[in-house]
């Protein structure tokens, strides 16, 4: 479904990619995860559209988007959250999910949409407006956005980030029965826990270049991935 | 007393066509977060295209309507292209200064197309005065202030009932995470610019058809008004630009009449600039900059 060939991205003289190639198939969900500086968002970003890759070639569904605006790349049906929220904070929980309704090619009505909400257990919040819900709230509701659009490949970058231990563990079980069931996932991720609960396969990223890619236990395992991230890392998780 | 009401009734009609300036002021800011000087100058080049179709070829006051409406859409849209559209959202103070040049470029356009600077501009329908009691109000202004009724109500239903709105707001809200949601901001952009030329070339009909003529000033003095009546009741928001312009519409008649012609805009100005002390997010402005900053930090 999407396949990265040999991309690298280059932001002056620093490379933040290096001849990087990435596979993610049908309904796969691949964790991302690598030290900070390892090129994990500049990845997503150049998936997404933010910016073109320096050279490389990057193909959904056999098409090259690396050119493509963003805009368009995401009525192909890829879609993202943030690291940093992006919900539109003036407008309210239910007018989130029309907005990002008119940007898709999804057919999604008002049914699916109180679906959509009760499934990330927003449904008595529809009418608040999205920037008074606290931070947890905010992150389901960039999952409902996701969720109404129908997207066939999901990239969730740090989707744990400011959640205590509980509400991780519930961001896991939703990811895993509501948001990753038909579609792709490319999940980016610090926290151990999340990335097990939720991704079969793995993949590190070490100052640009992939170190490992594979199952998610034995990736975890690897001499080179302790060594460079897990072991460092390993207090925070 | 009787004045006093009387010029109440008279600014609240005159405030009407202030207040659908302001609109499409107000449009644009809440959407690009920037500030398009050469508004009022896209009014009055439209004005002027149909003032040279109404004098070469004597057409219908309507079609002349119909005419400053697609020549003030057609400026707009090159505005926006060469405004806004070429330039980055973080640099807001180079599309300001770059719409003040295209208003120097637009009037020069309109004084190539009509040299004679002052030209007739046809009503839509004979002036009528209508009378109750000791008050009248002419057939003119009521209809201008009807329309600026209906505008605002179709303006708040187009933000709140379409899809269009909805794309508006989002791109309004945060353009970035609506292009990740599929929304082509460009094209959204377009359309709000599509939009308030059709209020403003409704509102620059409607004013001077009151007037019966046309100059090139009247870009200067539309790009005013909006502004102030914005300002006025309340920077980004729909309600104020209403509230705005009634006020103003109010402000000046009530000075006309009591200190002579030449205090009408200084009293304008004094209101404006104790505004700006006492509530320097204008009458509507002020809870709305509240609510966002505080919906903003959250996030």
């Amino acid at each position: 479904m999407l396949k990265l060939r040999e991309v690298c991205m280059r932001f002056g003289k620093t490379d933040a990619i290096r001849l990087l190639n990435l596979e993610v198939g049908d309904g796969e969900v691949v964790g991302l995860i690598g030290p900070n500086g390892s090129g994990k968002t500049t990845l997503v970003n150049l998936i997404s559209g933010v910016y073109p890759p320096t050279s490389g070639s990057i193909r959904f569904d056999g098409r090259e988007i690396s050119r493509l605006a963003a805009h368009k790349i995401a009525r192909l049906g890829i879609a993202r959250t943030f690291q940093n929220i992006r919900v539109y904070p003036g407008m309210t929980v239910r007018e989130n999910l029309q907005a990002a309704l008119t940007g898709s090619p999804s057919l999604s009505g008002r049914d699916e949409m109180d679906s959509a909400l009760r499934q990330v257990q927003l449904a008595d919040r529809a009418e608040h407006l999205a920037g008074e819900l606290p931070l947890p709230e905010r992150r389901r509701l960039e999952l409902a956005r996701v969720l109404v659009c129908h997207p066939r490949l999901v990239i969730l970058d740090e989707p744990a980030g400011g959640m205590t231990p509980a509400e991780t563990e519930d961001l896991a079980q939703l990811i895993k029965n509501k948001l990753a069931p038909g579609r792709a996932c490319l999940i980016i991720e610090h926290k151990m826990n999340l990335i097990t609960a939720t991704c079969r396969r793995l993949c590190v990223l070490h100052r640009g270049v992939k170190l490992a890619d594979g199952g998610t236990g034995r990736v975890l395992s690897d001499r080179r991935v302790i060594d460079c991230y897990i072991g460092t890392a390993a207090g925070k998780c | 007393m009787t004045d006093f009401l009387q010029n109440c009734i008279d600014g609240v009609m005159i405030g009407s066509s202030y207040a659908l300036l302001a609109l499409g002021f107000t449009i644009i800011f809440g959407v690009m977060r920037r500030l398009n000087l050469s508004f009022g100058p896209t009014i009055m080049l439209g004005a002027f295209g149909g003032a040279w179709l109404y004098l070469h070829f004597n057409i219908n006051p309507w079609l002349v309507l119909l005419a400053c409406i697609v020549f003030t859409v057609a400026a707009g849209v090159y505005v926006e292209r060469l405004c806004f559209n070429a330039i980055k959202r973080n640099v807001a103070i180079t599309s300001m200064v770059s719409s003040f040049v295209i208003w120097m470029q637009l009037e020069e356009i309109a004084i190539h197309i009509l040299p004679d600077r002052t030209s007739p501009f046809p009503p839509l329908f004979a002036s009528l005065s209508f009378e109750a009691g000791p008050f009248y109000v002419r057939s003119e202004y009521l209809f201008m202030f009807a329309v600026a009724v209906a505008a605002v109500f179709a303006v708040e239903r187009i933000l709140h009932r379409t899809w269009f709105g909805l794309r508006l707001r989002a791109v309004a809200e945060d353009p970035r995470a609506a292009a990740y949601m599929g929304i082509n901001a460009g094209r959204v952009s377009v359309y709000a610019f599509v939009l308030v030329s059709v209020l403003g070339a409704v509102a620059g009909y409607l004013i001077l058809a009151a007037d019966q003529q046309v100059t090139p000033f009247f870009g200067l003095w539309a790009t005013f008004k909006g502004l102030i009546a914005m300002m006025l009741g309340g920077m980004g928001s729909l309600p104020g630009a209403i509230i705005g312009g009634l006020l103003l519409g109010v402000i000046e008649t009530q000075s006309l009449w009591y200190f002579g012609n030449e205090y009408k805009d200084l009293a304008a100005y004094l209101v404006l600039f104790l505004m700006l002390i006492a509530r320097p997010g204008g009458i509507m402005g002020q809870r709305l900059v509240e609510r966002r900053r505080l919906a903003f930090r959250r996030v």
